[in-house]
């Protein structure tokens, strides 16, 4: 039996110790929203928090959260500040549009929610290493940024699509 | 202009509209449409020419829920398709549902997402179905005004009578509208009335993907479900001898081992076992301790290596097809000034999308439910009839959102094991491959070897044009009838039409590889060769390569285009975004020492794309790409912000395959378990990329593949202007060579 917290509710788990969390929160307690990737640790779709933390829990075991408090995309509504009870990198994300498929953005936004906990007017040099670590195969890249930045309040640039040209 | 506008033509079409009474007694509008196209819809792999309905649904309360028929793969057709009718029909986005459909084809028509083709397949559909529910509550209100309905005006959701200044809201009227007769002549809208199409549109799934709440395949859930893994043949082809269980059940939570049988189309499924468990742990931690013997596959220890001698060898033989022989390339040559001969070659392609292929069934006496990540429900619905016996219409094939497509998708054998597996065990099955198993099985975007050779006169104008593409042929892969070099190469690609000797030439060389459509199909590949070449032909002549595209392609015209995108291709649109390419992209401004430009332009899935990337490579060979401007001409932009997405992601994956990627085969198998093997483009990676959108009243074509196939050669016409290497094969990697190959 391992016990950790998981978005504010405590579990004990009765799964073998070596199981990865990412498993555990998707298998076991029915927690979808973190993604299985690659399983290894190299594309950060399966990032969740440990108390502001960001890690991968594909390849973190669940003995080693014992008694850790998670967070997890589905808890991080529960812990927002805006009015909707979204977190601000959450509205960020739906203001700049970012997800094309959908699927790595649960690892972009909890990534992005870590770094501005950490730094809340981040450099780019920091939001270049920070985000580097989870991978979009649809591209979504310059709105990640563009969606960290407003996040963080910081000026965004321009539009990526020019005026359109007049035939 | 000679394409037609959006707004030209009156749609009478009253027989394919169907009204009726919504189930909470509002409004229920059914439009069916039979595809204008055939030639178009041939063109992409399931789609047949058939009928497109559209269903809308209002409610008394004045909601809206239009239904999206297409897979959502992140091309935006959940929200771009919807949004034309509620375009037509003037109603507020914001009181707008999208219910996705599930597999009905005897309903919808075909229902798939491929070839860049959803909008432009329901383009018309679309508007009737919105135009007619809007013209039907415009007659409800007429009707209890007493006033002549053309006096009615229509916005945001409510119909007005200016003169009186009488206001009514659709929910208020849905329920008489319901049952009115459809009137006569229902008009869509003109472009230039457009309140919604060409705004930015965010997409209608997002909030619950930024909560984590939105359902991919691999969400699914079903009572009583067991978690599979598949052990998979170590060389392609090869099958299964024999295997003990009896390690892999000793594992806790593994409940059962089944031997997968393949079928005998190798994209349909191939022969593997499977490890059934209560948890995906389980299943993993089985398919490790599981023992398999496998024959060798029929061509054994296959390699990439030795593909390409062999692809070196069969280059030097004439093509076994010829899609093209106009006039007479060898006269030509004979009687040229100067003849240019390059060779290009292309590797494999492995579609990588971020969510592993996976697929959840419930096989049942009476029939199946399958819950699939997929883009052709229709061809998972046949395989799952095949496999068991059932009727299609006892087969529901619930559409999930998918996390990423690509093309890898299009094919149904992921799914097919789920109902395989679910049928053996007589339990719902949730099928999973892990990143190894998807990089390593997948069906790779072709590898290719492409050999051009330009006839030039004595002003540098090129006369005559041999292209000569051997490659490993997807279709002959799955033994299609249509023969091998469909969809390999394309008859009336550019410059076909341009040049008056042009000869096009295919052989392909059979392999067990697995190949299969990917982004932009080969248009991903022959663009690189082509535009390149182009490239060389100018420098060679001391030309512009931008002027000599544009007097390439001559005067404005419409030429046939029988392949992706046609039935034509107009060179005045296509020299068109060329000219705004080069003015945006600053063509001929200077650069500084160490950087380049370069440019290239191409036509496919009906849309122009001309593109300029400008680059840096240090004096040690190290390249950066910095700014790609992507100037396309897609027709009506739909939705912008969806547009600009599929061009920066389109643009990012054709820099991905230009810059990194490849797989490579060894010993009968793909060689990279993970993306350390196998890396795509990542945050610090990505240059800046422009987006333009050329204005137009031409109804839309497709953006999901259009701005792909110019990236590799650009960038590699710009490190031949910045260092004077020619890159004659992908991927370029991250040093340039210190001399040309």
């Amino acid at each position: 039996m391992i016990q950790l917290t998981v978005n504010g509710v405590s579990h004990d788990l009765e799964v073998p110790p070596d199981t990865p969390l990412l498993w555990a929160l998707r298998d076991t307690l029915g927690l979808t929203g973190t993604k299985y990737g690659c399983g290894v640790a190299l594309c950060g779709a399966c990032t969740v928090l440990r108390g502001d933390e960001p890690i991968r829990s594909c390849v973190e075991p669940v003995s080693g959260v014992e008694g850790a408090s998670i967070t997890t995309i589905e808890g991080l509504a529960l812990t927002g500040s805006a009015p909707t009870g979204l977190d601000p990198v959450q509205t960020a994300w739906l203001e700049e549009d970012v997800p094309q498929c959908g699927y790595c953005q649960a690892g972009q936004i909890l990534t992005a929610v870590a770094l501005l906990r950490r730094y809340p007017s981040p450099t780019d040099e920091q939001i270049e290493r920070a985000m580097t670590g989870v991978l979009c195969r649809c591209g979504t890249y310059h709105r990640v940024r563009r969606a960290v930045l407003r996040a963080a309040g910081l000026p965004t640039g321009r539009q990526a699509d020019s005026p359109e040209a007049r035939r | 202009m000679s394409a037609r506008d959006a707004g030209e033509r009156v749609l009478t079409r009253r027989d394919f509209v169907k009204v009726g009474t919504a189930a909470g007694g509002g409004l229920l509008v059914a439009v069916t449409v039979p595809t204008a196209s055939t030639s178009l819809a041939k063109a992409v792999p399931g789609a047949e020419p058939t009928v497109i309905n559209v269903f809308i649904e209002i409610a008394l309360d004045g909601s809206v829920t239009i239904t999206a028929k297409n897979p959502e793969i992140g091309q935006g057709s959940k929200t771009a398709l919807p949004l034309v009718v509620a375009e037509e029909l003037d109603v507020e986005w914001s009181r707008v549902r999208v219910r996705q459909a599930d597999l009905d084809e005897r309903s919808y028509g075909a229902q798939f997402a491929g070839g860049s083709w959803g909008l432009r397949s329901s383009w018309d559909s679309l508007r009737i179905a919105g135009a007619s529910a809007r013209a039907l509550l415009v007659a409800a209100a007429a009707g209890r005004w007493g006033v002549d309905a053309a006096e009615c005006t229509t916005e945001a959701g409510s119909v007005a009578h200016p003169a009186t200044g009488r206001r009514l809201g659709y929910g208020e009227l849905a329920a008489e509208a319901a049952r009115l007769p459809m009137p006569r002549d229902v008009e869509p809208k003109r472009p230039s009335e457009y309140r919604l199409l060409g705004s930015r549109v965010p997409g209608v799934d997002n909030p619950a993907i930024v909560r984590g709440s939105q359902r991919f395949g691999l969400d699914v859930r079903v009572e009583g479900m067991l978690y599979a893994v598949v052990s998979r043949p170590p060389t392609y082809g090869a099958t299964v001898v024999d295997y003990d269980p009896e390690r892999a059940l000793a594992v806790p939570g593994v409940e059962a081992v089944r031997r997968i049988e393949g079928r005998p189309n190798p994209t349909h499924m191939v022969d593997g076992v499977a490890v059934l468990a209560n948890s995906t742990w389980a299943a993993l931690n089985g398919r490790e301790a599981l023992d398999v013997e496998w024959s060798p596959g029929p061509r054994g220890a296959e390699s990439t290596q030795d593909l390409r001698a062999r692809f070196a060898e069969v280059i030097e033989q004439p093509g076994r097809t010829i899609l093209r022989d106009d006039g007479d390339v060898a006269t030509a040559e004979a009687v040229a000034a100067q003849v240019i001969e390059a060779d290009y070659e292309v590797p494999f392609l492995a579609h990588a999308p971020m969510e592993p292929q996976n697929c959840t069934a419930h096989v049942r006496e009476d029939g199946c439910d399958i819950w699939a990540p997929t883009q052709s429900p229709g061809t998972v619905q046949q395989l799952a009839a095949a496999i068991t016996g059932l009727p299609r219409g006892s087969i529901a094939v619930h559409m999930q959102r998918v996390g990423g497509g690509f093309g890898r998708r299009l094919l149904g054998d992921y799914a097919a094991e789920a109902v395989y597996l679910s049928d053996a065990v007589g339990a719902p099955v949730q099928v999973l491959w892990t990143r190894d198993d998807d990089l390593r099985h997948g069906y790779y975007r072709p590898a290719g070897y492409h050999r051009l050779r330009a006839s030039l006169d004595r002003d540098g104008r090129p006369t005559g044009w041999l292209h000569r593409l051997v490659s490993t042929s997807r279709y002959e892969f799955r033994n299609d009838p249509a023969g091998p070099a469909a969809s390999e190469m394309y008859a009336d690609d550019f410059p076909a039409g341009c040049i008056p000797d042009v000869r096009y030439e295919y052989s392909s060389v059979p392999t067990s590889i697995p190949t299969g459509a990917w982004r932009a199909t080969l248009h991903s590949g022959n663009a690189f060769a082509v535009q390149s070449f182009v490239d060389e032909l100018a420098h060679a002549a001391g030309r512009d390569p931008v002027e000599s595209r544009l007097e390439m392609l001559g005067e404005p015209r419409e030429l046939p285009y029988g392949d992706h995108g046609g039935p034509l291709f107009d060179t005045g649109r296509m020299a068109h975004v060329i000219r705004v390419a080069a003015e945006r992209g600053e063509w001929g401004s200077p650069v500084g020492e160490g950087r380049g430009r370069g440019f290239a332009a191409h036509f496919t899935f009906g849309t122009y794309a001309a593109e300029v990337a400008e680059i840096t490579v240090s004096p040690d060979g190290e390249l950066r790409v910095d700014r790609i401007v992507a100037v396309l001409d897609c027709g009506i932009v739909v939705n912008r912000s969806s547009a600009e997405a599929q061009v920066q992601g389109g643009v990012l994956q054709g820099l991905d395959a230009a810059l990194h990627s490849e797989i490579v085969i060894e010993d009968g198998l793909a060689s990279p378990r993970n993306f350390d093997g196998y890396p795509l483009l990542r945050f610090n990676q990505v240059p800046d990329v422009e987006a333009v959108f050329v204005e137009s009243t031409v109804p839309p074509y497709g953006l999901g593949e259009p701005p792909l196939p110019p990236v590799a050669p650009a960038v590699a016409n710009a490190i031949f202007a910045a260092t004077g290497r020619r890159i004659r094969r992908l991927p370029i990697r991250r040093r340039i060579p210190s001399t040309s190959p």
